[in-house]
This record gives C-alpha cells, sequence and structure tokens, in this order.
C-alpha cells in the first residue's frame, strides 16, 4: 500500500473558541493522571472514603447497632474540613497544579500556545478549568460516594429536602475549596519557570499559615489570626451551606476549627473571594510579561 | 492581497530603540528577514503575532490589524519559533494535535491533518514518542508540523536550522522550499543564516537598529553595482584571456572555464575576445554578488551609519 507524505491543504469551519479552551484543558487533565504517585495520593482521599463507608456497612448490619448519626457532620468535619484531607489536597495541589503554568514557561509551551489563536485569558480559563475540574475530582467525587453511602447505610431518618440539600451543600463545599486552592496554585505556578519551587512555594504558604494560628504568642494576640489559615476559611464557609439538623447522638466527635472562627462566614467568603482574584490577577499578570520580552 | 502591511512601526524598550519607523509591504512569497543581533527582527516577529504592542504604527496579516484582532490575525500565521517548544509527557501526536485544536481546527480534523504533517516532515514512524526523547532535529521538526497542522496562509519561522547538523538542515531547508513551492503558503524566514535565506527566498528585508536597510529581490539586491559579467568557453582558454586583456579587460579566473570580469561598455569586446581566439562561449551571464557581501556592504561594523536600499 501507499503511504501518500505530500503536503495536503484544509479547508474546514474554525471551530468556536470554547472548544479550544477545552482542548487545552482537557490535555491539562490527562496529564496527572499518568504520575503514579499522584494516582497514590488520589487512592488515599478515596481510602478515606471507603473506610466510613465500611464503618457505616459494619454498623448497617449488626442486628442491634448502636446509634451512630453523625448527619451531615461526616462530610463536613470527618471529610472536607480534616486536616488529613487537607493535607492530601495540598501535596496533589502541589505536585499536580503547580507544574500547569511553570512547565509551559519552563518548555517555552506557552509561546507556542499563545501563538495561536487564542487569548492569555483562555489560556488561564484552561488551566484554571484543568485544575478546577481536577480537583473536583478528589474533593466532589468521594464525597459523592460518601453521601451515597449515607443514603443507603447511615442511620438518619432523612426526607428528601434533608438529601437534596445535603447534596447542594456537598457541591458548593467542593467549591469553596477547589477555587480558591486552584487561583492560589496558579499564581504560585506563574511566579517561576521551575515546577519543584512553585510546588515547594505553595506547600510552604500552606504549611506556614496552617502553623501560624497555632503559635501561642501568635494566638494571644487575637483571634483574626484564625482567618490567615486557608483551611479554616473554606471549612467557615463551607459550613454555613449545610442545612442545621440536632443529631441524636454523636459517637464521634471532632471539633471543627470553623466554629471559633472570630467573624461572620460572609466575611471568610469575601477574604477567599479576594485571595482567588488577587491570585489570578497575578496570573495574568504574568502572562503578559514574557509576551513583552525581546 | 498583500500578506504583511506594515506602516510606521516603532517599538521602543525604554532607552532602546527596537524598531524606527519601519514601512513595508510583503506581496508574498518567501521572504528572507535579516539583520544582525538587536536589529529588531524578533520585536517584528512579536508584534505580527501580537505578543507585542507597537509604541507607533499598525501591522496587518492580510488586511487583519494585528492590534485590534491578533486572535483572528494569529489563524493565518503558522508560527515556528526559534527555542525547543513542547510539553515533557506528551507525545508528538499529542502535541500537534493539540496545537491544531488551540488553532480552531475540530477534533477530528486536528487529528487527520497531524497525522499529515507528521508524515510530511518525516515523523511518522516515531509520532508516538514523547517529544523529551527527540532529538534537535527531530524537536525542530515536530516545531515545523506545528506551524503547518492548521494550513496557515503565512509561516513565521525563527532560525528554523538553529543547532541541526547538515543533513538535517538540508532536510529541513527542502521542506521548506518544498511548502513555498507547492502549497502557495508564504513564508518569513527569519534567520542568521545567509545561505539558507538565499537558498529559500526569492526576497529579502535587511534590518539594522530597527530601520529597513534593505528590501526587495535577491537577485537584483545582490546585482553587482558595476557592470560585471560570468563567462564560461570553451577551447582555448588561454588565449581568449589574453585577447580580453588585449582589448583592456581585466579578466579574473573562477575555475578552469569560467571567468569573472567587469566591462562597463556591455558584452560586445566579449564576444569579439571569444570571436578573435576561436573559443565557443557556453555561458555569458551578468555576475552576481553573494548575499553575503550585500549584507557586510549594508551593516558595517563599527558606529557607521547604514545605507538603505529598497527595490520594489
Amino acid at each position: 500500500m501507499l503511504q501518500e507524505q505530500t503536503y495536503r491543504p484544509w479547508e474546514g469551519r474554525r471551530a468556536p473558541k470554547w472548544a479550544r479552551v477545552w482542548a487545552l484543558a482537557r490535555t491539562g487533565l490527562s496529564l496527572p493522571l499518568a504520575s503514579r504517585w499522584n494516582l497514590g495520593i488520589i487512592g488515599l482521599i478515596y481510602m478515606m472514603v471507603l473506610g466510613w463507608i465500611f464503618i457505616l456497612y459494619v454498623m448497617a448490619s449488626t442486628d442491634n447497632p448502636p446509634i451512630f448519626v453523625l448527619g451531615n457532620n461526616l462530610y463536613r468535619d470527618w471529610f472536607f474540613n480534616h486536616p488529613m484531607f487537607g493535607f492530601l489536597v495540598m501535596i496533589l495541589a502541589a505536585t499536580v497544579g503547580a507544574a500547569h503554568i511553570s512547565r509551559d514557561l519552563q518548555n517555552n509551551a506557552l509561546v507556542t500556545f499563545l501563538s495561536r489563536s487564542i487569548r492569555p485569558i483562555d489560556y488561564l480559563a484552561a488551566k484554571f478549568l484543568t485544575l478546577f475540574l481536577f480537583l473536583l475530582s478528589v474533593t466532589l467525587g468521594p464525597a459523592l460516594l460518601l453521601f451515597l453511602g449515607q443514603i443507603a447505610m447511615g442511620q438518619e431518618d432523612l426526607t428528601w429536602k434533608s438529601g437534596l440539600r445535603d447534596l447542594a451543600a456537598i457541591l458548593a463545599h467542593s467549591i469553596v475549596i477547589a477555587v480558591p486552592v486552584t487561583s492560589l496554585v496558579l499564581a504560585f505556578s506563574s511566579l517561576t519557570r521551575r515546577p519543584f519551587v512553585a510546588g515547594l512555594l505553595w506547600s510552604l504558604y500552606y504549611l506556614t499559615t496552617w502553623a501560624l494560628p497555632g503559635i501561642r504568642e501568635i494566638s494571644r494576640s487575637g483571634d483574626w489570626w484564625k482567618m490567615v489559615r486557608l483551611q479554616n476559611l473554606t471549612a467557615h464557609v463551607g459550613n454555613w451551606c449545610y442545612e442545621k439538623r440536632p443529631l441524636r447522638l454523636a459517637l464521634l466527635r471532632f471539633d471543627s476549627p470553623s466554629e471559633e472562627m472570630p467573624c461572620d462566614p460572609w466575611i471568610s467568603l469575601v477574604v477567599l473571594a479576594a485571595v482567588s482574584l488577587l491570585s489570578l490577577a497575578i496570573v495574568r499578570l504574568r502572562l503578559r510579561l514574557p509576551e513583552e520580552r525581546t | 492581497m498583500t500578506a504583511l502591511e506594515l506602516r510606521s512601526l516603532a517599538k521602543r524598550y525604554g532607552k532602546t530603540v527596537a524598531l524606527d519607523g519601519v514601512s513595508l509591504s510583503i506581496p508574498g512569497g518567501a521572504v528572507g528577514l535579516l539583520g544582525p543581533n538587536g536589529a529588531g527582527k524578533s520585536t517584528l516577529l512579536k508584534i505580527l503575532l501580537g505578543f507585542v504592542h507597537p509604541d507607533e504604527g499598525e501591522a496587518l496579516v492580510f488586511g487583519t490589524e494585528v492590534r485590534r484582532s491578533a486572535s483572528t490575525a494569529r489563524e493565518a500565521i503558522g508560527y515556528m519559533p526559534e527555542n525547543e517548544s513542547f510539553v515533557p509527557g506528551m507525545s508528538a501526536v499529542e502535541f500537534v494535535r493539540l496545537v491544531g485544536r488551540l488553532s480552531g481546527l475540530p477534533a477530528y480534523d486536528s487529528m487527520q491533518r497531524t497525522h499529515m504533517v507528521l508524515d510530511y516532515v518525516g515523523l511518522g514512524e516515531e509520532r508516538y514518542r514523547t517529544l523529551e526523547t527527540f532529538s534537535t532535529g527531530m524537536k525542530q521538526k515536530v516545531k515545523f508540523a506545528t506551524a503547518l497542522v492548521h494550513h496557515p496562509r503565512i509561516l513565521l519561522l525563527d532560525e528554523p536550522t538553529a543547532g541541526l547538523d547538515p543533513r538535517g538542515r538540508g532536510e529541513m531547508l527542502s521542506l521548506i522550499r518544498d511548502v513555498v513551492r507547492k502549497s502557495g503558503i508564504d513564508v518569513i524566514l527569519s534567520s542568521h543564516i545567509l545561505p539558507d535565506v538565499e537558498g529559500v527566498c526569492d526576497r529579502i528585508v535587511i534590518l539594522d537598529r530597527g530601520r529597513v536597510v534593505a528590501d526587495g529581490p535577491i537577485d537584483r539586491l545582490t546585482a553587482s553595482p558595476e557592470e560585471r559579467w560570468e563567462v564560461q568557453v570553451r577551447g582555448d582558454f588561454g588565449a581568449f584571456s589574453r585577447a580580453l586583456v588585449a582589448k583592456g579587460l581585466m579578466p579574473s579566473p573562477i575555475d578552469e572555464g569560467t571567468l569573472d570580469l567587469a566591462c562597463p561598455g556591455g558584452t560586445e569586446p566579449i564576444l569579439r575576445a571569444a570571436a578573435s581566439s576561436g573559443v565557443q562561449l557556453r555561458h555569458l551571464s551578468r555576475a552576481r554578488g553573494s548575499l553575503e557581501d550585500l549584507f557586510s556592504r549594508l551593516i558595517p561594523r563599527g558606529d557607521r551609519k547604514s545605507q538603505a536600499i529598497s527595490i520594489s
């Protein structure tokens, strides 16, 4: 069989702009899944959830089960607001997200991408979408699994309305976590050409702001220090989304840091929105800089 | 329609003048963009891509003003950057396909054209290998494939043979020549390697310190300012040379049977010398200077101002 290797022209209709943004986002989504390390961290997050589902199953299979009703606390304090979940998301964001823009800067791929019929804002939208969807897959995905487990095996008598309210709250809580983390990580990623340095900067930021409110000398100077911690802010706003239901008995209790926040949840929401917008503004500014270099 | 139209383009970076009122009209074809370092070539390419906005003037790509609608202008452009440009972990197929999608090709067309251009540049066998395992020559070919994937109307090639061995350089130049001749795509070739430009382009633009110092067809720009002729004869070469000297001419032999000489009065004395010495005249043409001669003449070393030539 003869293989034709001559150049052939193309005449066709160009795809809409959103299809270009989606093409870049989809490629970005497939790359991190090639790493065993990333798959391992994702596996750990799902293991957390599967652990809870197993406990729910054991309780549901017992003839005289103890009263074991966590209600929507199960999603809040035992998943989204749990420090272990926060650290796993931080590590994933560092390994996956921090490379997003810095890798394109390091390998000059940004020049090739921006020389096409996309604008820097389209590139930013694609990168945001990539990391946002990736983070949703490790926040909303496991939380939905937990929700299904709770519906199927939980001991709480849920009404349809409460169930749907929980579902909406889970979605909102996931978005509250994913949006600021995505914005911040992209900002760190755009600051350097080295993905490793970007990941390190993000991790240092997260760990420093995590540790600061815990230092006694600092915590004495006022409760406002608690607002420095990203997970406090996301937990505060996230908890705001859930329906308040009295628990019959909670055998397990975990003190959510958000319970002691010194302000109304909407202030935390404003802070998170401001941090996200500022981070995205930094990225936009950094995407201009390579263009202006001679 | 004119491929590129530049009107009084000016760009400064602080006190450094990158472009100083550049006006050009490039109808199409293969055009070489030459100039020493800092001449403004890269700035010009970045303005055409909409990466940099000019301080004054405007640039039009096939009638589209780049500053107003850079995205539309870029649809007509296939850009091959000078430096390596890829995403590690992606195969050649994945990367070229992605760039095709970003250029506006629908998913199916993008995949089909990716395979076609990778075959065309000679990477059909290696298309599924990850890009970081490619040699410099293969990476250059991938960049060329990404520039071609959406069938642009004009290619902006920035040092396409940089870092290539002689074989790779030959292959790349052959591909560019083929695209120019068979596909009807216009080419702007920015290069420091003058023979590359000479071998591919039929027109050049030379920039120096942000200004156009030469613009026109290569053969006319490199034509000798005095009437010099290249003559090839068969027969008694010595007798022919002596006959020329007898007529007051000063022939300089190039090789056996070929010589170069200045003959301001036309070809009549040469023809007579050939007749009197009994040699057969095999070739007689106006001698052409090299692009290197022209470049050295127009871009003098030191601080002397360069002279400008424009031939339309």
